[in-house]
């Protein structure tokens, strides 16, 4: 089937804009390549199958978040994950192996910590924007990060920042 | 020491360009593709008996015939008749049916067009002999009594194509009576013969009937409706003779057409009408005028059948036979008023030989003689008064017999027809007046000779009392 030029231009900016985030919001969650590659491309055909007229970009972006999320944690709660070998899931390796230290401890937090972290530290959500992604209150919020906060401050001493 | 920082480490964390490529490869190969869905799968599935259901019950119940027509010559058959009104079932009672032809020949037909498949292949395979007459039965079963009339009526309404060479009888049978021949394993319509034929011959099993042709058995019917056989009481007879006519007749009635109804109803009337006026005028002229008017009312179904069959034609053919009616009726009347004038005649001359027989008796021997041949002359004046009314109905029943050939022409010439029956009527009514005047003729004559024979007795009388005198002396 031949496509329109404006399904194959969203296809291509949807996919230049939100490929990072999505990637690392799915890697974050199943801490597997090959997973993640899945639910990444899971995700990307919905965004291009969904019907739903965005007010924003940023409207587009929340969007997209909330849709990985949760096919992540549709994932982690399917049988087929929860059979998969911790040996087989494959080490990470980063070149910069402080950023390998972090992120094996932000991988180890709990998934609801998780989730607030990358929101609120990488893609720079106030708690009140978070809480409206991941529809929960502002305080629950607040107290999640806090609690991130503090257990990776346990794991990784003083010598990091947010 | 380095600072560690959370959102460098998170940064760091990228796709490979093989996945981004891939992942667009495969968004522009899967959009525009309708997504599977288990749910309306799912509920296709479900639905999927309810449609195969209404499938099946449709399909069951456009084949379920509602309506059947048995149809006999040799072959045997039995059409279902769905109710839409098509041939849906195909009932083989005999393997000359079977070997005729095939459900499929028929299927989904209308019954009229389906007859006129089986007459076809019947005249094509020899069912139908030109040289001698062949009878079919049509018989019908319906729900309604009205529907089997109505059905009945299309299935003969096409067999006018061989009015020579087929005879048909056609009737109803009740949904019971179906089921019984079904158990029986023959056709309703021969089993229906074959009870009226056990009606009249005890002795007849369904088994001797089964294998033969309607001809047959209408002909074996025919015997023994006839005076021949005598096995059977009279009434029987008599109603079952009836009952056989009155389903010709239904037959005949629905399946010629104008011209051929009009041929075959007017044939027979003109033939009764030439028999019974034979047979009439020797015995009495009194009866006649039934006879007429009888005549009268078959040459007036003829025009009513004829004005229904065609518009103009028939509009002409109808106003000339009214004519020649009419002019059939003056015949009629005419010769009925000569016959009146000739029983008065009769009765006025037999009257008058009677007075001068009583006067010649009253008077002496010569007086008894006059008076014995006025009786002779008398006698003499009847016999020619009553064959001069013999004449004269003779000529009027030939002038009717003209008038009613002039009306079966009528259809073709009617002008012609009118002209002649007027011409008829004109020579009907010649000879009433000149049978009248013969008679008048005769009667004055009669009264004549019995005055004379009267003057004659008493003269005799006067001559004996003067020898009476003369021999005083």
């Amino acid at each position: 089937m031949k496509l329109s030029v404006n399904a194959c231009d969203k296809i291509s900016n949807a996919i230049e804009k939100y490929s990072d985030r999505v990637y690392r919001i799915c890697f974050m969650y199943l801490r597997n390549k090959a997973e993640a590659e899945d639910a990444f491309q899971d995700v990307f055909l919905r965004f291009m199958q969904t019907t739903k007229e965005f007010e924003s970009d940023d409207h587009e972006k929340a969007w997209i978040c909330r849709v990985a999320i949760n096919r992540c944690k549709d994932i982690v709660k399917s049988l087929r994950y929860k059979f998969v070998s911790l040996d087989n899931i494959p080490e990470l390796h980063f070149e910069n192996e402080q950023d390998s230290t972090v992120l094996d401890a932000i991988l180890e937090l709990p998934p609801k910590y998780k989730d607030v972290v990358y929101l609120h530290y990488c893609e720079g959500y106030k708690a009140s924007q978070i809480a409206d992604i991941l529809r929960s209150t502002e305080n629950t919020i607040y107290s999640q990060l806090s609690r991130a906060r503090a257990l990776l401050k346990e794991r990784l001493g003083e010598d990091y920042e947010c | 020491m380095k600072i560690m920082s959370v959102k460098s480490a998170l940064e760091s964390i990228k796709p490979d360009e093989k996945l981004v490529y891939n992942t667009e490869k495969l968004l522009r190969s899967r959009i525009g593709r309708k997504k599977f869905s288990l749910s309306k799968l799912v509920a296709a599935a479900a639905c999927l008996p309810i449609v195969l259901g209404v499938l099946f019950l449709s399909f069951y119940v456009y084949n379920l015939p509602v309506s059947y027509i048995s149809f006999d010559v040799n072959p045997s058959f039995e059409l279902g008749i769905n109710r839409f009104d098509r041939v849906v079932d195909v009932n083989y009672y005999n393997n000359d049916a079977k070997s005729l032809m095939s459900k499929k020949e028929v299927y989904l037909h209308k019954p009229a067009e389906a007859i006129d498949v089986i007459m076809a292949e019947l005249d094509k395979k020899g069912y139908l002999p030109i040289d001698k007459s062949t009878t079919i039965a049509i018989a019908v079963n319906c729900k309604q009594p009205s529907d089997s009339n109505k059905l009945l009526g299309e299935c003969t309404k096409n067999l006018s194509k061989y009015p020579e060479r087929i005879n048909v009888i056609g009737y109803t049978v009740t949904g019971q009576f179906r089921e019984e021949a079904d158990s029986l394993s023959i056709s309703f319509g021969k089993l229906k013969l074959i009870k009226i034929i056990q009606q009249l011959d005890k002795a007849a099993t369904v088994k001797d009937f089964e294998g033969q042709s309607i001809t047959s058995i209408t002909d074996y019917l025919s015997y023994l409706t006839s005076d021949e056989y005598t096995g059977a009481d009279e009434n029987i007879k008599n109603s079952v003779k009836s009952y056989i006519d009155s389903i010709k007749t239904k037959v005949d009635t629905d399946s010629k057409t104008n011209t051929e109804k009009q041929t075959a109803i007017a044939e027979p009337v003109k033939t009764a009408v030439e028999t019974e006026v034979k047979a009439e005028v020797q015995t009495e002229v009194k009866a006649e005028v039934k006879t007429g008017a009888a005549n009268e009312t078959g040459a007036g179904n003829v025009t009513t059948d004829a004005a229904a069959a065609k518009a103009t034609a028939e509009e002409e053919a109808a106003k000339a036979t009214t004519d020649a009616a009419a002019a059939k009726a003056a015949a009629e009347e005419e010769a009925t008023k000569a016959t009146t004038d000739a029983a008065a005649a009769k009765a006025a001359a037999e009257e008058e030989a009677a007075k001068a027989t009583t006067d010649a008796a009253a008077a002496k021997a010569a007086a008894e003689e006059e008076a014995a041949k006025a009786t002779t002359d008398a006698a003499a004046a009847k016999a020619a008064a009553e064959e001069e009314a013999a004449k004269a109905a003779t000529d009027a029943a030939a002038a009717k017999a003209a008038a009613e050939e002039e009306a079966a022409k009528a259809a073709t010439d009617a002008a012609a027809a009118k002209a002649a029956a007027e011409e008829e009527a004109a020579k009907a009514a010649t000879d009433a007046a000149a049978a009248q005047a013969a008679a008048e003729e005769e009667a004055a004559k009669a009264a004549t000779d019995a005055a004379a024979a009267q003057a004659a007795a008493e003269e005799e009388k006067a001559r004996a009392e003067n020898e009476a005198a003369e021999a005083g002396t």
